[in-house]
C-alpha cells in the first residue's frame, strides 16, 4: 500500500516548493521532508504508521510548526503528518464543561467556539493564533497564565492516540477522576512531543472566563530591581494569574508594533489578578505596593479590554524580535523565583562573556524565563558566539537548581542537554519507554536525546 | 544568467526574508491558507520558499512560481506580522524574478493581460477609441478643469456604470472635472503586481506624464488599486491624489454634497485592500453612507485592517487561479448576510466584480454597489 492509496494523491505533498515550507519550525533549525501528508482519520494514520513500519519510513507530527524547540522538524526526512484536516469538534458536553476535539484544531477556533457559548480554554501560549491542540498537548505548552491555570496537560482528560506500530488507543475518559489502568497513561503522551504517540483527539476541561481581571504594570530602571519585585509577589503568596517580565529591548520592539504607549526603561514587570471586580482590586493594590517599592513608574490598566490589549501585545513578543536582529534562538530555562535577580544577572554576565545581545522576557512568576540570543546567521562568528553562550545559559539555571526547559521543550535544541539535568540513568527510563512503543524508531526519531 | 535575472530583486528584500522568526501569527486571517490549507500558502511558507531559493536551497520551477503567484496580496498578514515585515513587497520581489528569469511559464490569463496591456493600453485588450465611451449624455466635461476624474481600466471598459455614477455625483456637488479619455493610461499595477516590472516603470511614468502635462492639480480615483498606484507613485513629483470616497466625504463637510434622495438599504462596508489595509483609508467611505438617507448602516465581524479581501487578488491571483478567489469572495458575502446585510458597498471596481460574481455563483441574496452608486442614487431627487 501506499501513501496515496491510504489518504488520496491530493493528501500528499511532493513537490519542494511544498516540501521546504514543512522544514522548520520557529527554530534556526530546518530539515527537508520526503512528503507531507494530509491524514483525515485515527484510522488513516494508523495505516500510515503501519506503512512506515514495514518501510522504516520516519514520520514526524507537526501542527503549526511554531515550536520553539525543533519538536517538529523532519530530521531524519521521511514523512511530515499535518492535521490540517482533523479540525473536527466531536462533542461538547456543555453539561460536563468537557468538549471533544480532533487534534488539528487551533486554540483560536476552540475559543472561538467556546467563547460563543460562555466558556473558554485557559491556556495561553505566545503563539495562540495558530497553535493546535495536538501540538498544545505535545508539548505540555502553558502560556502566561499558568500561575492560576498552569499547562494543557492539567486541562486534559483523555486522549485518541496511534501508537507508533498502528494501533489507536484510548486513555483516560471524561470524567474529572479517572484511575485508568493504574499508571495515568495520558499523562505519559502530554509533553511527549510526538515521540512516543500521535494524539488524534482530546478530552479538554472547559472553564468559564473571569468576570474581571486587570494588569499592574511596574516599570524598573534596574533589571534586577524588576527580579526582586517578582520574587516577592510570589514569595507572598498571593492570588496571581500571570506575572510577566520583560526588559527594556523586548519593550521597545512591541512599543514598535503595537505603538502601546510602553515606557523606556530597563525592565517591566505585569502582574495579572482576576476574580470578581472587588476581588481583583483587593489583591491588585497589594500587588502594587510590592512593585512601586522600587518602581520608576506604575500604571494600571482600567479595563478588560485594555488588559487584553497589553496581552496581546506581549504574545506578540517573540514574532517582535527580528526588529532587532534576523536570528533569534531563544531558550527557555526556568529557575526557583526566588532565585529570578541572581539569574537575571548572570544572563547579562553571559551576554557580555560571549559579546552578545541576550533580550529576555518571559514567565517570571514560574521563574520561566525566555532569554533570546540576538544574532544574524549569516555573521558566523557572531553565531559560533552565540551557540557557545547556550551551556552557560543552562549550566547558570541548574546552579540554581532551575531546569533547562519549562515550556518549549527538549526536542532538538536541548537533546544534547538533558542528560545533565536528569543523568544518564534518567534518560534511560524515557529510552526505554521509547523503544518498547516504537521498536524501530520510525515516530519523531532524533528527538529529546532519545 | 536565468538564475542571476531571478536573485537580483531577491537580494533587494533579504532583510524581510531573514527577518521572519516563523511565529505563525499570519496564518490567521490568510485567506490562501484558508483556501488552500498548505504552509506554502501562508506568507511564512511563501518568504520561505523565496529565501531559499535565493540561498540555492530550492531551484525554481512552475510550481514554486505558483505558490507566489496563488497569493492575493491581500497584505493581511503585514498587519498581523510583529516583525513588521513588508511581505508583498517580499513577494513582489519574488514574481519580478520568476517574470524575468524566463525559467517559469507564467499562467496565460496573466501574459495575455499584459499582451494587452502592451498593444491596447489596457488588460482587457479593448480598443483605446473605446476609453471615453463610458461618458453619460448628461454630464458636462469641463475641458481644462485642473480636476480629473480618473475611472481606471475596469470601470472604463468592464464595469462602466460605476465610472457613470461616479461623475454624475461630482457634476451634482458641483464639482467641475475633465477626463482624458483616450489620451488616458492604464495604472499598470497589475503588471507590477505580476511581476513586469519594466511594463509597470513605463507606463506608469507615461501615466504620471499625460497628469502633469494636461495641467492637473487634483486626480480624483474611483479605483482603490489605481489610488494606491498612483498615490504611492506621484508622491514626489504630481498632482493631489484623492479617492472619490475621500472627495464625496470632503464635499458631505463643505455641504456641497446632499442627499435629496435616499438609498433604501441595509449595507455594510467592504475595505478593498488597496484602500483599506495599504492606504489605511478607513473612516471616509463609512461617513458618506452613515449620512445617506435610508440607508442603515451595518459593520462585518471583519473590519478596516482585519477585513477579509473580495478575492480579487490585485486582478493577478483573481485571474490565474479564480476558484480560490470565489470562494473567499463567498465567505466576505457570506459575512456581510450575516452581520444582517441586504448590500455590500465597496469603492474598488474589482472588489464589486468579484463580490457580484461570487454571489452570483451561489445565488446569494445580496446586492453589491460601489459606493459612488448609492451616492449618486441619494444625490437624486
Amino acid at each position: 500500500m501506499e501513501l496515496g492509496e491510504i489518504v488520496g494523491a491530493d493528501n500528499v505533498l511532493t513537490d519542494e516548493a511544498d516540501l521546504v515550507c514543512y522544514s522548520y519550525d520557529a527554530t534556526e533549525r530546518s530539515h527537508m521532508p520526503d512528503a507531507v501528508v494530509f491524514p483525515r482519520s485515527s484510522e488513516e494514520i494508523s495505516k500510515i504508521m503501519k506503512l512506515a513500519n514495514e518501510k522504516r519510513i520516519p514520520v514526524t507530527p507537526r501542527g503549526s510548526g511554531t515550536d520553539l524547540a525543533g519538536g517538529p522538524i523532519p530530521i531524519k526526512g521521511g514523512i511530515v503528518l499535518d492535521f490540517n484536516h482533523m479540525k473536527k469538534i466531536i462533542e461538547f458536553d456543555e453539561a460536563n464543561r468537557v468538549i471533544i476535539v480532533e487534534a488539528g484544531l487551533t486554540l483560536r477556533e476552540l475559543n472561538a467556539l467556546l467563547r460563543k457559548k460562555g466558556y473558554y480554554f485557559p491556556v495561553d501560549p505566545g503563539s495562540s493564533p495558530s497553535a493546535t491542540i495536538g501540538g498544545m498537548i505535545s508539548t505540555n505548552a502553558s502560556g502566561m497564565h499558568s500561575p492560576k491555570y498552569g499547562t494543557t496537560g492539567d486541562h486534559t482528560l483523555g486522549l485518541e492516540v496511534v501508537l507508533p506500530t498502528g494501533e489507536i488507543i484510548k486513555t483516560g475518559s471524561r470524567c474529572l477522576k479517572c484511575v485508568s489502568v493504574g499508571h495515568i497513561l495520558t499523562r505519559l503522551f502530554i509533553g511527549s512531543e510526538g515521540t512516543l504517540g500521535i494524539i488524534t483527539k482530546a478530552t479538554l476541561k472547559v472553564h468559564t472566563p473571569p468576570e474581571f481581571y486587570s494588569v499592574a504594570m511596574g516599570s524598573y530602571a534596574d533589571i534586577q530591581a524588576a527580579g526582586r519585585a517578582i520574587s516577592e509577589v510570589i514569595r507572598r503568596g498571593l492570588p496571581v494569574s500571570a506575572v510577566e517580565y520583560l526588559d527594556g529591548n523586548i519593550t521597545k520592539m512591541i512599543r514598535d508594533f503595537t505603538k502601546l504607549p510602553l515606557p523606556d526603561v530597563a525592565a517591566m514587570v505585569f502582574v495579572e489578578c482576576d476574580g470578581t471586580k472587588e476581588e481583583v482590586n483587593r489583591n491588585l493594590a497589594i500587588v502594587e505596593e510590592i512593585l512601586k517599592k522600587e518602581a520608576v513608574k506604575l500604571e494600571r490598566s482600567a479595563t478588560k479590554e485594555e488588559a487584553d490589549k497589553l496581552w496581546a501585545a506581549r504574545k506578540a513578543a517573540f514574532g517582535t524580535i527580528s526588529r532587532l536582529k534576523p536570528t533569534a534562538i531563544t531558550e527557555d530555562p526556568t529557575i526557583p523565583v526566588s532565585k529570578l535577580p541572581e539569574y537575571i544577572r548572570s544572563l547579562d554576565e553571559i551576554a557580555k562573556k560571549h559579546n552578545i545581545t541576550i533580550v529576555t522576557y518571559g514567565h517570571a512568576g514560574e521563574g520561566n524565563l525566555h532569554p533570546v540570543l540576538m544574532v544574524d546567521e549569516r555573521n558566523k562568528e557572531e553565531f559560533a558566539r552565540a551557540r557557545e553562550a547556550i551551556p552557560d545559559i543552562f549550566k547558570a539555571a541548574l546552579e540554581l537548581r532551575g531546569t533547562i526547559t519549562g515550556e518549549h521543550g527538549i526536542g532538538l535544541s536541548k537533546a544534547d542537554y538533558v542528560e545533565r539535568e536528569f543523568g544518564k540513568e534518567g534518560v534511560d527510563v524515557v529510552r526505554k519507554i521509547k523503544r518498547v512503543l516504537d521498536p524501530n524508531d520510525v515516530l519523531n526519531p532524533g528527538k529529546m536525546g532519545l | 544568467m536565468a538564475e542571476i535575472t531571478l536573485k537580483k530583486p531577491i537580494e533587494k528584500v533579504e532583510k524581510e526574508l531573514m527577518g521572519c522568526v516563523r511565529c505563525g501569527y499570519c496564518l490567521e486571517g490568510c485567506p490562501t491558507f484558508d483556501y488552500y490549507g498548505l504552509e506554502s500558502a501562508t506568507a511564512r511558507g511563501r518568504l520561505r520558499i523565496t529565501l531559499s531559493m535565493l540561498k540555492d536551497q530550492l531551484k525554481l520551477n512552475d510550481f514554486a512560481m505558483k505558490r507566489i503567484f496563488q497569493c492575493f496580496f491581500c497584505s493581511h498578514c503585514e498587519v498581523v506580522c510583529p516583525a513588521g515585515l513588508k511581505i508583498v513587497d517580499a513577494l513582489n520581489a519574488a514574481r519580478i524574478g520568476m517574470v524575468s528569469s524566463g525559467k517559469v511559464v507564467i499562467p496565460e490569463t496573466i501574459t495575455a493581460a499584459i499582451q494587452n496591456l502592451d498593444k491596447t493600453g489596457n488588460p482587457y485588450g479593448k480598443p483605446l477609441v473605446e476609453r471615453a465611451r463610458w461618458i453619460p449624455t448628461n454630464v458636462t466635461i469641463s475641458q481644462g478643469s485642473s480636476t480629473i476624474y480618473y475611472p481606471g481600466c475596469t470601470a472604463a471598459y468592464v464595469e462602466q456604470p460605476i465610472a457613470q455614477a461616479s461623475a454624475e455625483a461630482l457634476q451634482a456637488s458641483g464639482v467641475k472635472f475633465t477626463v482624458l479619455g483616450e489620451k488616458e493610461y492604464c495604472c499598470s499595477g497589475f503588471a507590477f503586481w505580476a511581476g513586469y516590472k519594466d511594463v509597470y516603470d513605463d507606463i506608469v511614468e507615461k501615466a504620471r506624464e499625460s497628469f502633469i502635462s494636461a495641467g492637473t492639480q487634483e486626480l480624483a480615483v474611483s479605483c482603490a488599486a489605481c489610488y494606491h498606484v498612483f498615490n504611492q507613485h506621484l508622491k514626489k513629483e504630481g498632482p493631489r491624489v484623492v479617492h472619490t470616497a475621500q472627495l464625496f466625504a470632503e464635499l458631505l463637510d463643505q455641504g456641497k454634497l446632499k442627499f435629496p434622495g435616499r438609498f433604501e438599504a441595509t449595507a455594510t462596508y467592504h475595505d478593498p485592500c488597496h484602500l483599506g489595509r495599504q492606504e489605511e483609508v478607513y473612516e471616509e467611505p463609512r461617513k458618506v453612507l452613515e449620512n445617506i438617507p435610508g440607508l442603515k448602516f451595518v459593520e462585518m465581524g471583519r473590519n478596516r485592517k482585519k477585513a477579509e479581501c473580495c478575492g480579487g487578488g490585485a486582478g493577478v491571483a483573481g485571474t490565474a487561479f479564480p476558484i480560490p478567489s470565489l470562494d473567499r469572495g463567498e465567505w466576505r458575502v457570506r459575512e456581510a448576510i450575516d452581520a444582517g446585510a441586504n448590500a455590500i458597498v465597496s469603492t474598488c471596481p474589482f472588489c464589486y466584480r468579484f463580490l457580484t460574481l461570487a454571489a452570483k455563483r451561489r445565488r446569494l441574496p445580496i446586492k453589491i454597489y460601489d459606493l459612488n452608486q448609492v451616492i449618486n442614487q441619494a444625490s437624486k431627487g
